[in-house]
């Protein structure tokens, strides 16, 4: 179970700051990792968990260019150590606002400090940032009666995840409903696979130790397999996560989601649902090659959602041949550019109005040397958006019942975003 | 540069500051410098001194330096004790748990005792902070030695903090049991320990869950009652938001099925979905080993997954370590139903150019896989090969023409039909050197059923003193032979070309050498070496180089360890030299001081480089300093009584002697009056023949220093004594008094 050392290298794999909990492995194992990082190409790619002909384990994983490293010479639980590294990426950026080399070169006393407290000879203990903080003496410290009695009293409470007398003037809720579209679809608008990642994000500003309640849609249950039946539902999804606060005996019983929330920002829960669902946008694209001496492209996007809503940013990301030039483009909507790094052009429409068809023709000229095959073979368009208010499973938070026992008011706060980014949004030409 | 200059520098700023605030800065610096590898280990006494601090701060950075350099001054560290202990002892909880944390960590011999008695003294500690410190420092205790923990009270009272209120010293006892009690198979699991355990599952964190279900996954329910129970409470943490405990709770119904064979399908079942759910959830590294997982389950049930295969497609912007396991998961997983779907995603991976070359030969391996596992649909899997060639694309081509030659291999009379007819057009488009190699195999081992098939070798042996690959001469040399005995009248002549090129123009050892065995042999007995070249093959159906059945077994006993990830048992990775250990890591870490890669001289540059910035800041900060304090504020109305005055001025610490020159002559009573304009107090005044004689004081308002002053004053000169506790304060308050005084 436990993590020998924890190392954070620079993105060229120089030592940054280095933490030994048990002192069973030479250190001068990480200097051997921190090389292999250094020399690192693409076609010998590290993989996030490796181990050397010493049957030392390497764990390590990648944030804003910065390496985190544990070692252990144990054969233990593995998901455990890579999510320990998530949860001290997730502590450090709290601490620091952005995460970045520098941050870490100018507060590594207070990571020493977190580390110390975060992990104990290699164990993990506690990694929730606002619980963290009452250890952490960033500020001089004069040791006084006063506050070592409000650290006993912090930490005996059977809520691990919140301590007591947490007090805010205004107490207020905000809850954010991200669903992330992924999806495949053909230039004819079939859709060869689709999938929605939700998540449901919470902040909480809220005084002392309130109980919440959270009513979603009956539109959405989660499927009960082990039951045989389904629960007569329009939407159903495949499966459903918590964040450690929720009750999940209550979950079970009556679909209900309570929660004595940590206090501040969290991820209540996550789902997926893959039922298939009809697509937001189809595209086509339509490729002439004059005489081999240049290319004309055509581009239609249609979008299919309601036209009471608005996707934003779009961008749809169209890939050329490697060996054009002299780009020329033509569109009704947005701007076009060219990027020659992508291979791609990439067109950007500000605001998509629901049921409307955009075109943009492209004209470039070819290098002589193009290869007929390189033409000839079609790189999928990808499309990133992103349409508020809506999520496109259709979820809604019916209610937020907050109960604390001083009653006092709060406001929740909820927002709805659907969206696709990177390569989530797929369209495969024929 | 050497590290001494950088450790005399540290030194001297350690020494020379006496602020809290800039030590702090001193001590930053050293442990920054520490923490990058640079030994800073001859500070030791110097940091043991600056140990007796009260800032919580400064201690734990100092802590942590003691804890690094201890082994290295043995003779030094009694010092500290003192220090340990009285923070052992401190009011304050974090300090208390700090220091038993830092001396639990110094694994020395000669302070056991000491430990030992503050670690008993920690797990009856009131504060649960410290109790849970206690309880992991008797890990340390144990390894430094044994006897004091095994079998005494303190594995008794290991055992009874299990049962404690607070969920970390629980969780952490269970920890501490079971390394302590490793050599005995660890923790002793009775149905107590663990209906206690479950009971409370929901109040530990994710990590104490993850420890508790890695001692469920080793217990034997007693009943089949017990089992189910432990089944339903678990089930609901199969919807924790975290990942380790999704696949802690998975091991734990994989264990628990053994007992429940006709729960089997409807457990896996159940487990699928949380699986599938992680790997779009959670980054990449952490998707790797959930993938690694289903991969494993997949081998044993490939029908899970069978209905999910789109989960496995991989995506342009996946890494190359998840798209290499992707592609297997969709190898176990291919059935009837889905085998075109995977097939055709496969496919397309291999011609879609955003992927690296690696992949696309990994595809077109798994497609070969396939096919050896559906043999009934080889013919698609042909033709998808045959695609692939005519790309002319160079790995492409490599990668196809060997999965051809295997796929002809496991199915020779099917596949012959199709790719018979094609071999001449082959032999003319692949131009790479293991492509040859198995094109030239083919002909050798069935070149005969086609007609142009020796002229198509023929080709092939013209250009033979031209080729520069050894390989492709050997693979020839071997074929050729073949089909003279299959097709002799059209292979006599190429058969006496190729073995006098192979023999008398080749530069190549190997290539001579089994010329030369050839035509030995012919010229031996022919018939023999028919029977020899054309020995009847037993036909085979499975690839050696598949692993193992029983190797499956094995992993999913070690489920959910790093086992899974690198497809190997844990004996085949741990640590073989496991006997000589210490002193085998003895030696590297000396090494590792000498030689670290950690570029030592960069380092020290910009140690010095840091320490100079320090002595800057420190100068302006003097600098700085001086400046506040020229422009002393006194207290106006501040009164001393007569008594108190004289006890300080007979008591003060420290003592100033200031001469100066005044730029005119004045009289008593005028000095008196400067004096009160700035708040100074006068104490008494006198004449004595011509020199005045004036007692006088004052407390300055931002520092709270209060300073005595006799002044005697003889014409235009001065001669100030002045009395303080500080004797920085008392030069600046001197100098004061002086500007006041000739202004």
């Amino acid at each position: 179970m436990s993590v020998s050392a924890i190392l954070i290298l620079d993105h060229r794999g120089k030592l940054l700051i280095s933490r030994d909990y048990r002192e069973d492995i030479p250190l001068s194992y990480g200097a051997k990792f921190c090389q292999k990082l250094t020399d690192q190409t693409n076609e010998t790619e590290i993989k996030p968990i490796s181990h050397d002909e010493d049957g030392i384990t390497y764990v390590y994983i990648k944030h804003n260019s910065i390496n985190f490293l544990a070692l252990t010479k144990y054969n233990t639980n593995c998901p455990l150590i890579v999510e320990f590294l998530y949860d001290l990426v997730k502590v450090l950026s709290s601490y620091f606002g952005t995460l970045e080399e520098e941050s870490i070169k100018d507060n590594f006393v207070i990571i020493h400090e977190l580390l110390d407290e975060m992990m104990d000879f290699g164990i993990p203990q506690f990694t929730e940032s606002e619980m963290l903080k009452q250890y952490i003496k960033t500020e001089s410290h004069k040791i006084t009666q006063e506050q070592s009695k409000s650290i006993s009293k912090a930490v005996t409470g059977n809520v691990s995840w919140r301590s007591e007398g947490i007090f805010y003037k205004k107490n207020e809720v905000f809850l954010d409903v991200v669903e992330n579209l992924k999806m495949v679809i053909t230039s004819s608008g079939s859709v060869v696979s689709s999938e929605i990642i939700g998540n449901i994000n919470a902040n909480i500003k809220l005084s002392g130790m309130p109980k919440l309640r959270l009513g979603l849609n009956d539109k959405i249950l989660f499927k009960h397999s082990n039951e045989g039946k389904n629960n007569s539902v329009s939407f159903e999804m495949d499966d459903i996560k918590f964040h450690q606060c929720v009750k999940l005996s209550d979950f079970e019983n009556d679909q209900s989601i309570t929660f004595i929330p940590p206090d501040g920002e969290f991820e209540l829960m996550s789902y997926r649902i893959s039922k298939p669902l009809k697509p937001l946008f189809v595209v086509d694209a339509l490729i002439e090659t004059h005489a081999r001496s240049r290319v004309e492209y055509y581009v239609k996007v249609k979008s299919l959602f309601r036209t009471t809503l608005q996707a934003q940013d779009c961008q749809v990301v169209i890939p050329v041949s490697p060996n054009v030039d002299s780009p020329k483009f033509k569109a009704n909507v947005g701007r076009c550019v060219y990027k020659p790094q992508l291979d791609a052009m990439v067109w950007t429409i500000k605001s998509f109005e629901g049921r409307k068809n955009h075109v943009l023709r492209a004209h470039f000229k070819l290098s002589s040397f193009s290869d007929e095959k390189e033409l000839k073979r079609k790189k999928p368009i990808y499309l990133r958006f992103k349409i508020n208010y809506k999520t496109v499973s259709g979820l809604l938070v019916k209610y937020l019942k907050i109960h604390e026992k001083s009653g006092y008011h709060a406001l929740p706060w909820i927002r709805y975003l659907t969206e696709s980014k990177e390569t989530d949004y797929e369209v495969r030409l024929n | 540069m050497s590290s001494s200059r950088v450790i005399k520098s540290f030194r001297q700023l350690l020494n020379e500051s006496k602020e809290q605030s800039r030590r702090r800065v001193v001590i930053e610096q050293i442990i920054s410098a520490m923490s990058l590898g640079v030994n800073l280990s001859p500070l030791f006494a110097d940091m043991v001194k600056a140990a007796q601090t009260t800032d919580l701060v400064q201690k734990k950075m100092i802590y942590l330096y003691i804890c690094k350099y201890a082994e290295e001054n043995k003779e030094l560290l009694i010092l500290s004790t003192g220090t340990f202990q009285r923070d052992c002892q401190s009011q304050d909880p974090l300090v208390r748990g700090l220091s038993l944390r830092s001396m639990s960590s110094l694994m020395n011999k000669e302070l056991v005792e000491y430990m030992a008695r503050e670690i008993k003294k920690g797990l009856m500690d009131r504060s649960n902070y410290v109790r849970r410190i206690a309880v992991l420092a008797t890990v340390k205790l144990f390894r430094v030695s044994p006897e004091l923990v095994l079998g005494t009270e303190i594995e008794k009272k290991l055992y009874s903090m299990i049962a404690e209120v607070d969920p970390y010293v629980s969780i952490n006892s269970v920890v501490a049991l079971n390394e302590i009690l490793a050599s005995k198979g660890g923790i002793s699991i009775t149905q107590k320990i663990i209906i206690h355990l479950l009971k409370r599952f929901h109040e530990f964190t994710h990590w104490g869950q993850s420890i508790v279900l890695g001692l469920v996954a080793n217990y034997a329910p007693q009943s089949e009652q017990e089992c189910l129970q432990i089944l339903n409470l678990l089930d609901n943490y199969l919807k924790s938001g975290n990942t380790s405990v999704i696949l802690a709770v998975s091991k734990v119904f994989i264990n628990l099925i053994n007992d429940l064979p006709n729960l089997r399908n409807q457990i896996y079942d159940r487990i699928k979905n949380p699986l599938i759910t992680l790997v779009s959830c959670t980054g990449n590294e952490m998707a790797y080993p959930v993938l690694k997982h289903i991969y494993l389950i997949a081998t044993q049930l490939p029908n899970l997954f069978a209905s999910e295969s789109s989960r496995f497609f991989i995506k342009g912007s996946d890494p190359t370590y998840l798209q290499e396991i992707k592609i297997d998961i969709l190898c176990e997983i291919v059935n009837k139903q889905n085998f075109k779907q995977i097939i055709f995603a496969l496919a397309s991976y291999v011609i879609n150019s955003s992927l690296n070359e690696q992949i696309s030969s990994y595809c077109i391996r798994a497609i070969g896989k396939i096919a050896s596992q559906l043999s009934s649909y080889f013919d698609m899997v042909i033709d998808y090969l045959m695609e692939f060639i005519e790309l002319d694309i160079p790995h492409i081509v490599e990668a196809s023409m060997i999965i051809l030659k295997d796929v002809i291999r496991l199915f020779p009379e099917q596949s012959l039909e199709i790719v018979l007819p094609e071999l001449k057009r082959l032999s003319e488009i692949i131009h790479t050197e293991e492509a040859k190699v198995s094109l030239i195999w083919i002909l050798g081992e069935f070149g005969e059923k086609i007609d142009e098939g020796p002229y198509i070798l023929e080709k092939f042996v013209e250009t033979f003193s031209e080729e520069s690959s050894e390989k492709i001469k050997l693979e020839l040399l071997t074929s050729v032979l073949k089909m003279f005995f299959k097709r002799p009248p059209e292979s006599k002549k190429m058969l006496g070309v190729i073995l006098h090129e192979a023999t008398e123009n080749s530069n190549e050892p190997d290539v001579i050498d089994r010329g030369l065995f050839y035509y030995r042999l012919i010229s031996t007995d022919i018939n023999k070496t028919k029977s020899i070249v054309l020995y009847e093959k037993e036909k085979f159906t499975r690839f050696t180089e598949n692993d193992p059945l029983e190797l499956f077994e094995i992993l999913m006993d070690e489920f959910n360890t790093f086992s899974v990830v690198y497809k190997k048992p844990y004996d085949q990775f741990k640590r073989i030299l496991h006997k000589n250990e210490e002193e085998e890591e003895e030696e590297e870490e000396d090494s590792s001081t000498d030689s670290s890669s950690f570029s030592e001289e960069e380092l020290l540059d910009q140690i010095q480089q840091n320490v100079n910035d320090l002595d800057i800041n420190q100068q302006n900060q003097n600098q700085q300093n001086s400046q506040e304090e020229q422009e002393i504020e006194l207290v106006p109305k501040f009164n001393l009584e007569p008594s108190e005055f004289q006890n300080k001025w007979m008591n003060s610490s420290h003592n100033l002697n200031f001469d100066f020159e005044l730029d005119e002559e004045l009289d008593k009573e005028s000095f008196e009056e400067i004096l009160k304009e700035n708040n100074f107090q006068v104490m008494a005044s006198g004449l004595i023949q011509s020199t005045i004689k004036i007692f006088c004081y004052g407390k300055d308002i931002s520092s709270n220093q209060i300073g005595l002053f006799q002044l005697l004053i003889t014409g235009v000169n001065v001669k100030l004594n002045a009395k303080g506790t500080n004797p920085q304060f008392l030069k600046l308050f001197a100098e004061y008094i002086a500007t006041v005084l000739t202004e």
